[in-house]
This record gives structure tokens, sequence and C-alpha cells, in this order.
């Protein structure tokens, strides 16, 4: 999914995983911003939008579930550090972000918080080539 | 923690990739532990010493 090299049966299971559940995101996520978006509020749409949401928990819980059943420890180990670091980020920015929006009376733009699950897998990505990087074993 | 993990493998003639096959490892985490950038859990320590027939304290040591 995000972040694994799909060498083994575990990893390959757990990216078909994900990418299904992408999938139905994406398509829950397009249903709510394009066909019931200006629609009166009811209790269709907000299903639709709690499901948007549910499955980015979905994915998020995958991606942790292929960390922590990882056999490969020092794999584990970089793969957390990736998740941590890009928690750390994320979190830093939503409350630097949150707190300058509040004192700022509407001149700085607001940030929707659906952007944050995505902001945190584009940075776990992004920390995940980056620590592996650092750690790759030079050729024998 | 330093080890000697390289020079038990060179007796034997294993390459990295051979290590990490038999302790179902990648070669990167033979490759960290051998370069101590990693020290292994309990489970691969022990595994790591009945593959070279030998004590945990015989391949890992704290002192240089």
């Amino acid at each position: 999914m995000l972040c694994c090299q799909p060498n083994n049966p575990a990893d390959r299971k757990f990216i078909r995983r994900g990418q299904i559940i992408t999938s139905v995101c994406l398509i829950a996520y397009l249903v709510c911003a394009q066909i019931i978006r200006d629609k009166p509020v009811t209790p269709t749409r907000i299903v639709f939008a709690a499901l948007a949401g549910a499955f980015f928990f979905a994915l998020l819980v995958n991606s942790g579930t292929l960390v922590l059943r990882r056999f490969d420890e020092f794999q584990r180990i970089l793969l957390t550090r990736s998740f941590v670091w890009a928690t750390v980020i994320t979190m830093g920015f939503a409350t630097v972000w949150g707190m300058a929006e509040l004192f700022s009376h509407d001149t700085i733009p607001q940030v929707s918080l659906i952007w944050l699950p995505i902001i945190l897998v584009c940075i776990t990505a992004a920390a995940k080539v980056f620590i592996f990087r650092q750690h790759k074993s030079p050729a024998e | 923690m330093h080890n000697r993990l390289r020079i038990l493998r060179a007796e034997r003639n294993w390459s990295q990739a051979d290590l990490a096959q038999k302790l179902e490892v990648s070669r990167q985490s033979v490759n960290a532990i051998e370069t101590g950038k990693y020290d292994p859990s309990l489970p691969l320590a022990f595994k790591l010493a009945r593959l070279f027939d030998t004590t945990i304290e015989a391949i890992f040591t704290d002192q240089p």
C-alpha cells in the first residue's frame, strides 16, 4: 500500500486490501463531492460522508496492522519510525495552522480536517522512502 | 553493542543474503546488525546463536 515492498504473500495481501479500501473510500468521497453535495441534508448524505471518513480510518488501521505484523523486526522499526515522524509532522502542522487560523480573523485560509489523513499518508510515504534510503544496505 | 557476526559469517563463507535467508529476515536487517546500527531482539539473537552453534555472549558483547 503506502509503505511496503510486495516481496512476500502477507505484504501482497495487505496491499490488495489497501487498494480495495482506497477504492471504496474514493468512490464514497466522489459520491459525497459530486452527487449529493448540493442537495439538502439527509441521513443518506450523512451516511455517505461518514463512509468516506470511515474508510480513511480503515486505511490507517490497515497500514498499522501491516507494521505490527511484519516479521522482519528491523523493517518493522523503520516503518514505525516513518509513522511516528509522519504523525509528529502532521499533528504539528495541524496545531500550528489551527492556532494561526483561530487568531487570524480569516486572513489565513481554512484547511478542512479531511486533509489531515491525506497529509498523514503522504508524509508517511515520503518518510518511509527517506528512512529506508538512509538504512539501505550496500551491495556485497 | 559489538558483535562478531561478520567474522562468524566469513568463517562459514556465507553472504549476507545467505544468512538473511537462514534467519528469515531481510539482508537489510543482517547488514544493520553487522554494522551495529541495530541490536536484534532476544528471539533473533537466540536464532543467531543456534545457527552458529554458539552462545549469545560469544556473538554479542557490550565492550569492543
